[in-house]
């Protein structure tokens, strides 16, 4: 079994929560080689080798190094024998792609021209394996471009598509195999491999579709079951820490927009701060799912009728205008505002999130 | 089956490529079994996926 990259899912908490349920049970069922996707750094390489030692996954890459010391950051290539064959399955990453993780004591990633990579090693792996396999995360173009351009690759699974129908083609003399991603079809290629010589002769492949006519595995299914209730709640668990019960059901947040029509100056201030790029600082760092971060980072998250995912609350992205003085409805009835400014400054710009916080430098930057 | 190379002979040393797309219900395995039993070939299953991003359902 050979996967072509991409096990990982997106660089948030909770994605990172099912990811690690994913891998295990990906362990569980005995890959022989994991190419590496820009997405398997998301949580970090110290993760990375976390869960290759944890759950004995066999990742695997040619092409990323550690920019400073110039090393590959995981094996070169594997070596597989199955009913007297040798095979050696080598992983390149497009060097395109961004590597970006949500921590922040990663070594800077160097990725390498794969034509180039693999132009030098496949020589050496030759004289260790019949059979050479790359599972490649390089999308469809380059893919086609380093199989001309390299020669000598058997077989290519092809990473990094957004195919959902499966793809299989002769290019050259390699059979490159595309299984759709999100696992909603698997990849059979029955491989016939000449004996003398470990020249692949022919192959015939079959792409299942992993829907309803497909049975459940009931061990399997029992497993995944417990992992959604767990899972569910583990988000419970978390949003219960920021229970939603401040003000009343009564008021509204009005939204920014509203604060603008008649507080132009105010909002001009507003426009260019921090405050109004809050949101989009954690949603870069995958924590956008995060109640800790949530809390400070949108407007009434811990109100009533405050931020939430769901529409129309998920408008209350940022700290706006009423984050800090209170319900915009109250404020449009009785012409008042609730905001005590110091007072709702050190509610987020405390000690732990804010050390450098001093309330007169802080406020000439939002002055309104 | 997509038959990739000849086993004509060692001379013929260029390849006989079938630029066929393999299809979903193509010639069945067994039926590849039996053509490969004249040679000296070995059938090995490969199960490949890619690109499962996190997920445990496929979205859709």
């Amino acid at each position: 079994m050979v996967d072509g990259g991409d096990l990982m899912g997106r660089r948030n908490k909770n994605e990172q929560h099912q990811t690690e349920f994913l891998l295990r049970v990906t362990g569980d069922l005995g890959y022989d080689a994991i190419g590496l996707g820009e997405r398997d750094l998301n949580y970090g390489l110290d993760y990375l080798y976390e869960v290759m030692e944890k759950y004995d996954l066999p990742f695997t890459n040619a092409n990323v190094v550690q920019a400073a010391t110039g090393d590959l950051i995981l094996p070169e290539y594997k070596v597989i024998e199955k009913n007297g064959i040798t095979f050696g399955v080598v992983s390149v990453m497009d060097p395109n792609q961004r590597i970006i993780t949500m921590t922040s004591n990663d070594p800077g990633f160097e990725v390498r021209d794969p034509v180039a990579v693999l132009r030098e090693l496949l020589p050496r792996m030759r004289e260790e394996v019949d059979t050479i396999v790359l599972a490649g995360h390089l999308g469809d173009a380059l893919t086609d471009k380093v199989i001309k351009e390299v020669k000598g690759i058997d077989i290519c699974v092809k990473g990094h598509t957004r195919r959902t129908e499966k793809m299989e083609r002769i290019l050259d003399d390699t059979a490159v195999l595309s299984a759709a991603h999100e696992g909603q079809w698997i990849g059979r290629a029955d491989i016939f491999v000449d004996d003398s010589n470990g020249k692949l002769m022919a192959v015939d492949v079959t792409a299942v579709s992993l829907d309803e006519a497909i049975a459940d595995d009931e061990a399997m299914k029992t497993e995944v079951d417990a992992y959604k209730a767990s899972f569910e709640e583990f988000k419970l668990a978390k949003r219960a820490a920021f229970p939603r019960d401040m003000g009343s059901d009564k008021e509204k947040f009005l939204g920014e927009r509203a604060c603008r029509a008649c507080h132009t100056e105010a909002w001009d201030s507003y426009a260019v701060s921090g405050h109004r790029g809050a949101f989009a600082s954690i949603r870069n760092r995958g924590q956008n799912y995060e109640p800790e971060c949530i809390v400070c980072h949108t407007t009434g998250y811990q109100y009533q009728n405050g931020y939430s995912e769901e529409r129309p609350f998920n408008s209350l992205i940022n700290v706006q205008c009423e984050a800090c003085h209170g319900y915009g409805s109250e404020h449009d009835r009785e012409g008042g505002w609730a905001a005590q400014a110091k007072d709702s400054c050190v509610k987020c710009h405390d000690a732990e999130n804010s050390p450098n916080f001093d309330y007169a430098t802080y406020w000439e930057k939002i002055k309104h | 089956m997509t038959r990739l190379k000849s086993v004509a002979g060692p001379a013929m040393v260029s390849v006989l490529i079938a630029l066929l797309t393999l299809s979903v219900g193509g010639p069945d395995i067994a039926q590849a079994a039996d053509e490969a039993k004249g040679g000296d070939w070995k059938d090995i299953t490969l199960v490949y996926t890619s690109d499962v991003v996190g997920k445990i359902d496929p979205c859709g």
